[in-house]
């Protein structure tokens, strides 16, 4: 082998094929169907976890989530529609800067430059919407309210489609959200929270925790805000509710510590949101925000579409086709509501002790799901364990953690953790979770299906993978159908298991000790479609004290 | 599939339920897809078909067995939601091309490390050991290529596509993946390991030319 011979194409792609096929020739046997069959179900499985925790595909699943607040405040109204408000759109700008004619401009510009933001998990039908032109951008609110600079805009997003799809939706109308600290220039609004107009087109609502922007300032990160707007020709009943309070028997409660949000202006209501704990704003009964995440891929679109070949030709051109959007979510507590963990935290029913970084995404899920202060609980780990790598060294946990109340009372909860590779910051869902009162938890038992067979708003029976804990000297579990019927029997190892009934309706397990008695009976369920977050507290009558 | 069954008292019922045999994990159960539609319209038999070559592509993409396994499924479930319309086209194709850009989405790039070339235990049989230092270099250069600049590569030289074959895969213009090819192949030419590697080549050819003459 020579230079010579090196730089010669031909003989160079030859070289290089040899070397390619040397290097594969060790290729896997044929795909035994079984076992990938059960793959790409899982696949789908976590593809549609992942999607319904994020805005796009949780287009539907926000409604789902405010459906099921409703369901759950105001019972017997489940069909309750939104209050017949007038629509926020139309109407003037509301908000300080109203008049401020050069600020708007500029900001109408920026919307537009925005990076495209995608909603759903990136692929091949491409699922990235293209911002509005300045033209089309219409402002609700824009102002100062609590040392944050806000603006709420809406508009039509375009599907920006690597791969025309027939009969795909091209455009949809979204609001979204923009914050700053107080006094910021039209470019340094950070793009955040997203709801479908035809979500909400009454209601506009925002919660941003402290200290969630990167661009906190300090008192940004003591106080975060709340925030609804409506039409001014309307009213709404806005409060900020939060922390919650667990009683040693379990029961739980949202109270209202700060009473009604006040007007700033007709239609628009602000509180300051504390750092203790994750506060929730309730509009009407209903969380409006509970749902609502999105993210802002902190990438480029020439990244999202592989080569600027691919950039859809709505998309060239632009400036924004270089920008770098930070990820932000307004929404989820990063300061005072972070787990303060014990330096040492062992599995009490087996396992292994996951990396830190797990247990802190695990618990921090559980704090602000629970609602629960995370300054005045504490933090147990029942049970950990890591699933398969999934390849490039990422690691699927299992962490169960409990955080408890001062009460004595615990908020059980069993997250699915993604971790290593090139994950930066781990990604993951709380898939079950369950209030045990004060006392030991030996008799505790848990089971959850992970698939979802059901419609978002209630416990799906039908599930490809349920899995379960049972009580401390459980030896067996029976699986029972909606109609008591024995569906499978399965005997017991330890620790949190798994099983597989090809979508037979569950409806409980019934855990058994060695002499055939039955220890406990869990209900499969609940299944929680998405880790963004309506609170269980949420789902329960709350104290207006 | 899995039946009812009636429990064992003074031990541990029957057990009706097999165990994946996969490590960690932690389901239990039988014929988890059975009555889905993955069956339907070929779709099991065209992965069982393909996956051989999927996965070597893969490999080829990612130089890394396991990531290839996790590329060629998240593929395949991506190809298998759009089956109907897919099955009518190249839908192996799709599914490579699914690869490439997956390779680029946010989710596999967090997923998916592209290895970098480790040597292998043993050298080809027919390799020479200044061969083989060529063709590690190469590898390790490879991999270390832009995704997309690679994909073409891979397409280009191993599918042995043609450039407007290469540009419908991956959704590009002919003359990005003509410009993807000609950068790629000259810097894995111009890396100095490759140069260095194929210098010891040549010398250790002349050296045992040199032997020989003697």
């Amino acid at each position: 082998m020579s230079r010579e011979k090196v730089s010669e194409d031909a003989e160079f792609a030859q070289l290089l094929r040899s070397v390619m096929a040397d290097r594969s020739d060790s290729a896997p046997p044929a795909a035994d169907w079984g076992p990938l069959r059960s793959r790409l179900h899982e696949l789908r499985r976590r593809r549609r976890m992942r999607s319904a925790a994020r805005v796009g595909a949780g287009l539907l699943a926000v409604t789902a989530v405010i459906a099921v607040v409703n369901i759950q405040l105001n019972p017997g109204s489940i069909e309750k529609p939104e209050p017949a408000r007038p629509s926020l759109t139309g109407g003037a700008v509301r908000g300080s800067l109203r008049s401020d004619s050069a600020w708007l401009s500029d900001f109408r510009r920026q919307v537009a430059k925005s990076v495209d933001i995608t909603l759903g998990q990136p692929d091949l039908s491409g699922e990235q919407w293209s911002p509005p032109s300045p033209a089309k951008v219409q402002v609700i609110f824009a102002g100062d309210l609590g040392g944050y600079r806000l603006a709420l805009v809406t508009g039509p997003w375009e599907e920006a489609e690597v791969t025309p799809t027939p009969g795909r939706q091209k455009s949809l109308d979204l609001q979204r959200w923009f914050v700053g600290p107080a006094g910021a220039a039209a470019d340094d609004l950070l793009p955040g929270g997203v709801t479908a107009m035809q979500t909400s087109p009454t209601l506009a609502a925002q919660t941003i925790q402290p200290g969630s922007l990167p661009n906190s300032t300090k008192e940004m990160k003591r106080t975060g805000l709340a925030v609804a707007i409506v039409n001014s020709q309307a009213e709404a009943d806005a409060q900020l509710a939060g922390p919650a309070a667990y009683l040693a028997d379990g029961k739980a409660s949202l109270p209202v510590q700060l009473g009604s949000i006040e007007a700033t202006e007709p239609g628009v209501y602000t509180a300051p949101v504390p750092d203790d704990g994750a506060y929730r704003l309730v509009v009407d009964g209903s969380s409006p925000n509970a749902g609502v995440f999105q993210e802002v891929h902190d990438r480029d679109p020439i990244d999202l579409y592989g080569s600027e070949d691919r950039i859809p030709e709505q998309l060239k051109g632009k400036k924004v086709l270089h920008q770098l959007v930070p990820t932000t979510d307004f929404s989820r507590p990063v300061s005072g509501a972070e787990p303060v963990l014990p330096a040492v935290l062992k599995p009490q029913r087996g396992g292994l002790t996951p990396p830190r970084d797990v247990l802190r995404y695990a618990f921090g899920r559980a704090v602000l799901f629970s609602g629960l202060s995370a300054r005045d609980s504490t933090y147990e780990l029942i049970f950990a364990r890591p699933g398969r790598d999934t390849g490039g060294n990422i690691t699927e946990w299992t962490v169960m953690a409990a955080v408890t109340a001062p009460s004595g009372a615990r908020f059980v909860s069993v997250c699915e953790v993604l971790t290593g590779g090139r994950v930066a910051n781990n990604d993951g869902v709380l898939n079950a979770w369950k209030v045990v009162p004060k006392g030991p938890l030996d008799s505790l038992a848990l089971a959850w299906p992970v698939s979802s067979g059901g419609d978002g708003k209630t416990v799906s029976l039908k599930s490809e993978l349920i899995r379960f804990l049972g009580p401390k000297g459980s030896v067996s579990a029976e699986f029972l159908g909606p109609k008591g019927q024995l569906v499978g029997t399965l005997a017991m190892s330890g620790g949190i298991e798994g099983a597989d009934f090809d979508h037979k309706p569950l409806s409980t397990v019934r855990f058994l000790d060695a002499a055939g008695k039955v220890l406990a009976v869990a209900p499969v369920g609940p299944y929680l479609a998405a880790d963004n977050f309506n609170p269980p507290v949420m789902s329960w009558p709350t104290s207006t004290g | 599939m899995t039946k009812a069954a009636p429990r064992v008292s003074g031990g541990p019922p029957a057990v009706e339920l097999e165990r994946q045999s996969s490590e960690g994990d932690m389901s239990r159960g039988v014929d988890p897809g059975a009555g889905n539609d993955l069956n339907a319209d070929g779709f099991g038999e065209f992965v069982e078909l393909r996956w051989q070559s999927l996965v070597r592509f893969g490999y080829l993409l990612t130089g890394d067995w396991a990531a290839a396994e996790d590329l060629t499924q998240a593929a395949l479930e991506r190809t298998w939601r759009r089956w109907a319309r897919v099955r009518v086209e190249r839908p192996e194709n799709y599914v490579k091309a699914a690869m490439a850009n997956q390779m680029r989405s946010r989710w596999r790039r967090r997923t998916v490390e592209v290895a970098d070339g480790r040597s292998r235990d043993n050298p080809a049989p027919t390799d020479m050991p200044g061969d083989h230092a060529l063709r590690e270099a190469l590898w390790t250069e490879l991999m270390r290529l832009p995704v997309r600049m690679r994909a073409v590569i891979v397409l280009r030289v191993w599918e042995d596509l043609s450039e407007a074959e290469t540009a419908r895969v991956l959704g590009c213009s002919a003359g990005s993946v003509k410009s993807q090819m000609s950068r790629g192949m000259q810097r894995l030419r111009d890396r100095p390991e490759v140069l260095e590697a194929a210098g010891r080549a040549s010398s250790k050819i002349d050296d045992e030319a040199e032997v020989d003459l003697r």
